[in-house]
Formats: structure tokens, C-alpha cells, sequence
């Protein structure tokens, strides 16, 4: 199992915060991806992983994501602007 | 003994509190009492028995848990129809085996499924459950002739063995019955307490484990539709859990998003099944959570085979062999590892219409589980499996069906499927002068309209 993630991301913005959450539980170097890589073919990231993300993501912003809106994600970037839309109208 | 009729004499005598405690994604929740339930159960009877839903009528339903999916199962079981619980994941290559094999004579679905099930329905009745109603979408002209199935066969369970397509296994309502009586001895129920069941169902584990046992040991149900830990965090002191029914992969995402000021004190158990839990896992969840974890072992064919007691489990293991079950470590080599054969008169003892895999899965009265296993201590030890099938996150994989479903993509002539580390993983030799970096998605994305998503290798190769 993972050790707990760090959640002092330090001074990171929020881009490189999800990806650094992606690429910790895609155990992928976030460095070989951007914001048009595709999180299901080319993260290789499930349902189970997705619900792992979002809620480390809510548990950092203290937010609240809606799984359904998750579902027909398909890149990083537009994971990104879904968060940054959610933190905004927060 | 009907399966149903020990769950109706269950609710008759239930005390005040719920039956089941529906949590919706909208945050709102939904109670149910064993008066409602009983009432339920009779309204989705009669509605089924109106849509023209008769005895030994096989009936493919696609639902959600819900209430709703409780008292349809339930009341199909009464009618004497033949339930298929649907796996929600499976799409055309799993779909076009069962509706073959099976030939249902009508389909239960939510609505969101209908695109997908229409070209399966013609010649069947059709029901849709919409909004929590249920309505009947379609309705057939000539009646059919029911299907010649024993009594005793509660439902058809569609599970794997490695042929590269889904088997329709015959479970008996003892074999619910039974399968109850003995994980409820390993876990020691009592009336009133609660259980959170987030595991899907239409599988059998949760099936016995979070729909029968609650039921017939008089516990409140909390049905939730996420496992997003952050909200199962919140649930277990608003609903005072005493015990989750799970596979390991979700210990280990509470596990990882665990936060010390969450009041977990209710807890008493966390059941699991359905997929691998190491030794190490076991002790890390147990310490961080100061429960009892009692992990074991089924198939659809039997369930649970084994499982570990309240006050007794063992680190790493699948626990005892169940009372009343005779067992074998077939042909065990000098480790002490065999394949596991079992047998019990209440297990499922043939596929539906599949004479050649019954006859090779069950033997003497004997069922080759198609799994390795060693015993040390009286407590068995999974060790891998034999049959070409894998279990990921809960899910099985058949890997000669992953394989089918690869060659179908345009150019690949031949494919090698592989399963390590928890990893689904496929070579392929594809006639393409294509940049195969596109074409891998490509192919995913083919997977991904055809079969159940679980079942899209995680990398695919080119090989010469």
C-alpha cells in the first residue's frame, strides 16, 4: 500500500499538485505526461484509482467533486479544469 | 427451503430498526423498515407477475444497488423465475455470450442500459426502473414456454473458467442458505448491528454477504454508491458501522487516505474476499483501523469455501475450509500445493446448457475450483490460479476471452495475454505500418466499446 500521500505540496500551483496526485497513483513519472495525455489509455488509471484521486484532491482543497462529472473525463487538462472550475466557485 | 422464504420469516420478526439505509449520491439517504421491505418485495411480485413474468421465466436484470434491487431479486426468486444477476460493466462480447446461452425470456434494466441491451430484447418482455419506479417498456404477444429448470435453482450466476467465454452457474437456494449460515459463523452477526456493503451486488460475495446475511440476521444494510473514502469516513460515525463487507483494494484506499481524527470507534469487522490480501496489507489494515479482518474464499459455484473467524483469523490466509464442506488439495506437489477441489450438495453442479465445461468442472460429485491452494494449520493458503482466469480488484479476467477480443481490432493476427503484479498486459503481432503509439489507444479504446472495461490490458506491445 501507499503510504499516506504528503499533502504539504509545498508551493506547488495547481496543475502540478494533480499531476504529481495522477502520477503518484499512476505510478508514472509525471514528467512523461501534460495535460493532453489521456488518463484511462495512457495512465492506465481505473475507477478505483479515479476515486483514490478525487478524494485526495477534496481532502486538499476541501472540496467537494462530483464522481459523475469525473466519468467522461478524458485528459489530464481537462481533469485540471474541472478542479480549478470546482475550487473557483467554492 | 426457499432462500426467500428464511428472509420473509426474517423481516416478520425484525425489531424497529431498518432494513436498509440507501445513501444517494445526492447526500440524502433513504430508509427502509422490514414492513416496507416485506411490502416492496409484494409490489415488485405482483408488477412482475403482471408484466407477464411467470415461473422458470429467466430473467436478465441490470440493476444498481438499491432496494429496489433486493426486492426484484427477491421477488423474481419468489415467482420461481430464474434470475441472471447482470454485471454492469459487461458490454457486447460479454452480452452477445449470455443472451445466447441463456435465451432470457425478459430483461429488468435501468434506463441508462437500454441503448446498450436493444439489440438482446426482441421477443422479451422489457421492464425499465426510472426514477425508482418501474415500468414495463415491453410487453410480448405469444407467451413462451418457460425454461425446464429445477425448483431447487434459485438463480444463474454467470461466472469464468478460462474457455474465453461466461458460464451460467446454477446455485440452489441452499446454497444461499448455506452459504449464509457459515460466513455468518465466522462473523457472529448480531440483530440490529449495521453493515456497509459498497461492493456491487451482482457478484456473489456480496450477494450472500451484504444482502442474505444482513437479511437473515436481522442487521441494517447501509447502502452506499461510492467508496470514495472521504464520504465512508463520514458515514461510519453518522451510522454507527460495525462492519464492512469489501474487496481488499478498498481496505487499502481507506487505508491510504486514513486521517486520524475520524471516529471510527463502531467498527468491529471488515470482511473481505474477492481478491488477494497479503500478509503485510492484513496487519497494516487491521493495526490502522483496530478491527477484526476476516478475509476468505468463494467462487459463484460455492461461496465462501473458507473464511477466517471472529477471534481466530490468521494473517495471509483464506481461513478454514467451511463446516459441511468436504475438501481436496488435489495432486499437491512437494510444497504442499494443489488444485482444490471441493464438494457439498448444496454448491451449483452444472453450468446452464454447457455439458462439456460441466462435465469438466465437476466430477464424482467433486468441483475442480481451478485455483491452488496449500493448507497449514487447518487454514488454507490461496496460492494461485490454475484456470486461465485472474482476479483484478474483484473482478475476474478471462484471459482467452481478453485474447478474443483483441484479434477482433483490424490487422492484430495474433495476441499473448498476460497478468503479473496485478498488471493486465497483452503482445500483439498487427499488420500496420501506423505509429503505434495512437493505434495502442486506439485499441483500448476499441476494448472499451466491446468488453467490460476491467478487462482492457493496461499495456499493450507490439511483438514480432
Amino acid at each position: 500500500m501507499d503510504k499516506q500521500l504528503n499533502n504539504t505540496f509545498g508551493d506547488m500551483n495547481l496543475r502540478d499538485k494533480i499531476i504529481k496526485t495522477l502520477s503518484s497513483i499512476a505510478r508514472i513519472n509525471g514528467k512523461v505526461f501534460d495535460e493532453n495525455t489521456l488518463i484511462r489509455e495512457e495512465l492506465g488509471i481505473d475507477s478505483l484509482m479515479t476515486i483514490e484521486i478525487i478524494a485526495k484532491i477534496e481532502k486538499h482543497y476541501n472540496i467537494q467533486i462530483n464522481e459523475e462529472d469525473i466519468i467522461d473525463v478524458n485528459n489530464v487538462g481537462d481533469f485540471i479544469n474541472i478542479i480549478e472550475t470546482i475550487i473557483s466557485e467554492k | 427451503m426457499k432462500i426467500t422464504d428464511k428472509v420473509f420469516q426474517s423481516l416478520y420478526t425484525w425489531g424497529d430498526h431498518p432494513a436498509y439505509i440507501e445513501l444517494l449520491p445526492d447526500n440524502s439517504c433513504v430508509y427502509t423498515s422490514a414492513g416496507q421491505l416485506k411490502e416492496r418485495i409484494n409490489e415488485s411480485r405482483n408488477f412482475l407477475k403482471k408484466s407477464g413474468i411467470e415461473k422458470n421465466y429467466i430473467v436478465a436484470f441490470f440493476l444498481g444497488n438499491s432496494v429496489d434491487f433486493v426486492s426484484i431479486f427477491l421477488a423474481l426468486m419468489d415467482i420461481g423465475a430464474k434470475p441472471i444477476p447482470m454485471n454492469l460493466a459487461y458490454r457486447k462480447i460479454e452480452l452477445d455470450e449470455i443472451f445466447s446461452n441463456s435465451g432470457p425470456h425478459a430483461v429488468i434494466t435501468e434506463e441508462p442500459f437500454l441503448p446498450l441491451i436493444m439489440p438482446y430484447i426482441e421477443r422479451k418482455i422489457v421492464i425499465i426502473r426510472s426514477n425508482g419506479k418501474l415500468t414495463l417498456h415491453q410487453s410480448v404477444k405469444n407467451k413462451q414456454a418457460p425454461a425446464e429448470i429445477d425448483d431447487s435453482i434459485a438463480s444463474i450466476n454467470y461466472t469464468y473458467r478460462g474457455y474465453g467465454y461466461p458460464l451460467g452457474a446454477m446455485v440452489p437456494h441452499s446454497q444461499y442458505l448455506m452459504g449464509a449460515e457459515v460466513l455468518e459463523k465466522g462473523l457472529k452477526p448480531k440483530p440490529g448491528e449495521n453493515m456497509l456493503a459498497v461492493l456491487p451486488l451482482y457478484y456473489i460475495f456480496p450477494m450472500i454477504g451484504c444482502l442474505f446475511v444482513p437479511l437473515l440476521n436481522q442487521m441494517t444494510s447501509i447502502l452506499s454508491q461510492t467508496v470514495n473514502p472521504l464520504k465512508l469516513f463520514k458515514y461510519i460515525p453518522q451510522y454507527k458501522i460495525n462492519i464492512i463487507t469489501a474487496i481488499p483494494e478498498i481496505y487499502e484506499l481507506l487505508f491510504n487516505c486514513r486521517d486520524q481524527s475520524t471516529d471510527l470507534s463502531s467498527l468491529k469487522s471488515f470482511v473481505s474476499g474477492g481478491s488477494t490480501l497479503t500478509k503485510e496489507n492484513y496487519h497494516a489494515i487491521k493495526e490502522a483501523f483496530n478491527v477484526e479482518l476476516l478475509h476468505g474464499y468463494g467462487l459463484t459455484e460455492f461461496a465462501p469455501v473458507s473464511r477466517n473467524i471472529r477471534g481466530q483469523a490468521k494473517a495471509g490466509t483464506i481461513g478454514p475450509f467451511c463446516d459441511g464442506i468436504e475438501y481436496k488439495i488435489s495432486s499437491a506437489d512437494i510444497k504442499g500445493h494443489g488444485e482444490i477441489l471441493i464438494k457439498n450438495p448444496n454448491m451449483a453442479k452444472s453450468y446452464y446448457r454447457r455439458n462439456k465445461e460441466t462435465q469438466e468442472a465437476f466430477k464424482d460429485g467433486w468441483f475442480k475450483t481451478g485455483d491452488i491452494g496449500r493448507m497449514e494449520d487447518d487454514h488454507l493458503f490461496f496460492i494461485k490460479e490454475k484456470k486461465n482466469t485472474r482476479k483484478l480488484k474483484g473482478n475476474m479476467i478471462d484471459l482467452e476471452e481478453v485474447k478474443k477480443a483483441i484479434l477482433l481490432y483490424p490487422n492484430i493476427t495474433d495476441a499473448i495475454i498476460d497478468f503479473k503484479e496485478n498488471t493486465l498486459s497483452a503482445g500483439i503481432k498487427i499488420d500496420t505500418h501506423k505509429d503505434m503509439k495512437d493505434e495502442y489507444i486506439k485499441i483500448k479504446k476499441f476494448l472499451s466499446e466491446i468488453i467490460a472495461i476491467y478487462k482492457v490490458p493496461k499495456l499493450i506491445k507490439r511483438i514480432k
